[in-house]
């Protein structure tokens, strides 16, 4: 009897690395067909629309194919407004309000504002007040407005090894987990977040040596990381309140002034970057800072059923940039 | 990228990669030489199994080995998850069906009749078994070193059971994927290049071990 199995090079490989040769190219068109990058916004519509036209001969027509004159707008951004679900929210009445589709990219504050740098992105929500004013001075943003706040926290494991929840203020805190070797997660990843951690760090004389583990990674995959590993973070009220299922985690030292966060939306500017979308950015600036979308803001209640972020366009000398 | 963080990531492709390798071909010819040596009821099935856990993806084992590793999981009060210890239990996992496959297919190859002989002339079974095992070595080389090659090229695992901690779980595959995300493709460039500069490597392996056969 022949073996069923007899080696996996009998089974004729060849058809699937033609098959696969063939798709693969398809699929990258497709992909950057959609892609909003550096590319005119005519040039995507005309795209969509023909794309669209073929899928109607097709006689396949489903509802989620968008319509042909689609105006969209590519924001880049902080992962907390995100991972809260604030920016679905915030999305989906925008288009109402203006059949303009918010797309985007959360990645963390240092790379959103290196993403709207290169051309792709034509907003940025970001909060970390250094990395903001060298984008404005550099040119690339425009029209910055403070659109909501909330607090930095230090979240660690609930048995306190550090004793972080006595402490004074945030310094002392850091030193005390420094001084302990308890092990600490940082975002690592130039985000708002982990510049304002450094900022505390250089106050506490220099981050840990030992146990200070850089993840590189959003908020939430790094809070997860923290409760994995039982260590502390920094990390802001938003995304720890946020996430459900942070069972492991505690909030340990939380409501303290300095560390307040503040959350701000710019506008890249259409005279350095050429491919941007401004008229539809400037509607998302209007539209965060009208009285609609700062009590949308203010009455989002993430998963755990609490206000996450606290409307501020309404306090316009708060944390001005000239 | 500095040198020293980007030497740290390659020396963790390769450390979790390699004891995978290792630990998956412990279980895998032996579980190989044990299939190909008889016939029995519900072989084919296992095979089919086999043969379909190849294909299973990256982030399928990632996930499920995260549901077992993670605090809350069965297997939690280890701490495991976001360790090279994690990341390599699920490279084992990855190509431990790779491993096995390949080495059935180099034992079956074998012609039965040097098992038979060496029977014939006295060997125990643990001896006839060595005999064939000796017999289909180059090709058993060539199964263990594709698992490697496999482990060490997925970035699935890696990123979900490693956590792409820097210096500590931060190796080629997702210090890439990082680069690519903060922008900074001349360093992904330069990571992609080192990872196929290792495959080639084992790839000449490979071929030697070939050659060396004729």
């Amino acid at each position: 009897m022949r073996p069923f199995f007899r080696s996996p090079l009998t089974i004729p490989s060849w058809p699937a690395a033609v098959l696969f040769m063939a798709v693969c190219p398809a699929l990258v068109t497709s992909a950057s067909e959609k892609e909003p990058g550096r590319n005119s916004g005519g040039e995507v519509t005309a795209v969509d629309a023909a794309t669209e036209a073929r899928l109607v001969t097709a006689g396949s027509l489903e509802t989620g194919i968008p319509a042909a004159a689609e105006r969209f707008l590519v924001l880049a951004t902080t992962t907390s407004v995100d991972a809260t679900g604030l920016l679905d929210v915030l999305a989906d009445e925008f288009e109402k309000e203006t059949s303009i589709t918010l797309k985007w990219i959360a990645v963390g504050t240092g790379t959103a504002l290196k993403q709207a740098r290169d051309g792709n992105a034509d907003v940025v929500i970001v909060h970390a007040r250094r990395l903001e004013e060298e984008f404005l001075k550099d040119g690339f943003g425009v029209n910055r407005r403070v659109i909501a706040r909330n607090y930095f926290m230090i979240a660690g494991p609930p048995a306190d090894p550090a004793g972080v929840a006595g402490a004074r203020d945030a310094r002392e805190a850091l030193k005390r987990i420094k001084a302990s070797a308890a092990v600490f997660v940082s975002r690592g990843d130039k985000s708002g977040t982990h510049t304002r951690e450094l900022d505390l760090w250089a106050l506490a004389g220099g981050p840990p040596e030992k146990n200070y583990l850089e993840t590189g990674q959003g908020m939430a995959q790094t809070l997860q990381i923290a409760t994995e590993r039982q260590g502390y973070t920094l990390t802001d009220t938003a995304t720890f309140y946020g996430l459900p299922g942070l069972k492991g985690l505690g909030p340990l030292f939380e409501n303290a002034p300095e560390l307040e966060n503040i959350y701000a939306v710019i506008a890249v500017n259409p005279a350095r970057v050429i491919s941007v979308r401004y008229e539809e950015a400037m509607a998302f600036i209007t539209f965060l800072t009208s009285p609609r979308g700062q009590k949308m803001i203010g009455d989002f209640k993430g998963k755990a059923g609490r206000p996450l972020f606290e409307p501020m366009a309404g306090h316009p000398g708060v944390d001005l940039i000239k | 990228m500095i040198v020293r963080e980007l030497v740290l990531a390659i020396g963790v492709s390769l450390k979790t990669s390699g004891l995978a390798a290792l630990i998956a071909s412990l279980l895998a010819v032996p579980a190989a030489l044990f299939l190909a040596g008889r016939d029995f009821r519900g072989k084919r099935a296992l095979l089919l199994i086999n043969q379909t856990w190849m294909a299973a993806p990256t982030v399928v084992i990632g996930l499920l080995f995260y549901f077992l590793l993670s605090r809350i999981g069965p297997l939690g009060r280890f701490g495991l998850l976001y360790t090279q210890a994690a990341m390599t239990i699920g490279q084992v996992f990855l190509i431990l069906p790779l491993i096995t496959g390949f080495s059935y297919t180099a034992l079956r190859q074998v012609d039965r009749r040097a098992r038979l002989t060496a029977l014939a002339l006295g060997a125990s079974r643990r001896q006839a078994s060595w005999v064939v095992l000796r017999e289909a070595k180059f090709a058993l080389l060539v199964a263990v070193l594709a698992g490697f090659a496999r482990a060490v090229s997925e970035v699935g695992i890696a990123m979900m059971l490693g956590g792409n901690i820097r210096n500590a779980t931060r190796n080629i595959t997702t210090a890439i994927a990082l680069e690519t995300a903060k922008g900074e493709f001349t360093n992904g460039v330069i990571l992609g290049g080192i990872l196929l500069v290792i495959t080639l490597g084992i790839n000449i392996l490979v071929q030697v071990g070939l050659r060396s056969r004729d």
